[in-house]
């Protein structure tokens, strides 16, 4: 290539100006030996761009990851683990009226079982009724209050 | 579209978008790692390619989206910090040595040029797309590709030329 023409062409080539096959003859001018010295910079830049293309991917492109079939393997320990606990909480309820709750067949002994109950619910309520009797004292205090007044 | 199809259709493409990735994240295991992500995000959304008339533009695009989403939750993390020391500390030994390989030379000052010049860069110089190609895979306009482009071709010569002295006239 003659000087004046590779001169402009680089000009071209800084300004981005140079199309795809000009900037091929470029590189191709670049990779023969015989350089003029200013030039030089232009020769490794040149070599750099040719050498670079040479690096190649090393794997080989793989569609199914790791991550992906952990997450499945989590999905399906989830799965698992929710019928689980379905199952065992269905069983626990079918199970609970055969042997925890005291049902009585004869209709006497349910009568004074439930009266019996039902006192011993009146005595705790009563000695919590007990309590609130100081109340009162607020009352009378309140009333003796406004009665000033 | 089945496996065997995708590979064959992803196979010319997958060391542009390693070089890319390559390029940007600069270690050559991120590298990796990310153009398997990118196989895996083009794989999974494979209905979607079918609508997209050039799949290598694509694949481009969206290695070199990862990528820069890689390099921003970096810059949000703690390792980045490491990462950091770990450079300056590998330069710092360089500059006391004083690189001799060349082209070792032009990767330093690659690495320390923008990420969108290092892209454009990488696309035009090494993969010698066109820039119509360049600007689809970009999302930028032509004319800001070509400026950018000759501020790096630029840039790169002036740095060359400051470390030695050819060139002077």
């Amino acid at each position: 290539m003659e000087l004046n023409k590779l001169e402009s062409l680089l000009k071209k080539y800084e300004e981005g100006k140079t199309t795809l096959a000009e900037e091929k003859q470029l590189q191709y001018y670049f990779s023969s030996a015989e350089i003029p010295a200013h030039l030089r910079s232009y020769k490794i830049i040149f070599a750099y761009s040719a050498n670079e293309k040479n690096r190649t991917y090393p794997g080989k492109p793989q569609l199914a990851s790791k991550k992906g079939q952990f997450f499945f393997i989590g999905i399906a320990a989830s799965i698992l683990l929710a019928i689980g606990i379905f199952a065992w909480q269905n069983d626990s309820r079918e199970e609970l009226p055969q042997y925890n709750v005291g049902t009585i067949e004869d209709p006497h002994e349910a009568y004074q079982k439930t009266k019996e109950a039902l006192q011993m619910m009146a005595a705790v309520f009563n000695a919590g009724r007990e309590d609130l009797e100081y109340l009162d004292e607020f009352n009378k205090t309140k009333n003796k209050f406004i009665k000033n007044q | 579209m089945n496996q065997n199809t995708f590979i064959s259709l992803i196979n010319p493409v997958k060391d542009k978008m390693y070089r890319l990735a390559l390029r940007l994240l600069i270690s050559k295991e991120s590298a990796e790692d990310a153009t398997q992500e990118v196989f895996l995000k083009l794989w999974h959304g494979n209905e979607k390619i079918k609508n997209y008339a050039n799949l290598e533009a694509f694949a481009m695009t969206v290695t070199r989206n990862y990528c820069l989403d890689q390099l921003k939750s970096k810059q949000n993390s703690n390792l980045k910090m490491i990462h950091n020391n770990y450079e300056s500390h590998e330069r710092s030994i360089h500059d006391q040595l004083e690189i001799t390989d060349e082209l070792e030379q032009v990767s330093q000052i690659i690495k320390s040029l923008p990420e969108q010049q290092k892209i454009i860069f990488q696309l035009r110089d090494i993969e010698q797309y066109e820039f119509e190609e360049i600007a689809e895979i970009t999302k930028m306009n032509e004319t800001a590709i070509r400026v950018a482009l000759s501020r790096v071709r630029k840039k790169i010569r002036e740095e060359l030329l400051k470390k030695h002295n050819y060139g002077i006239k």
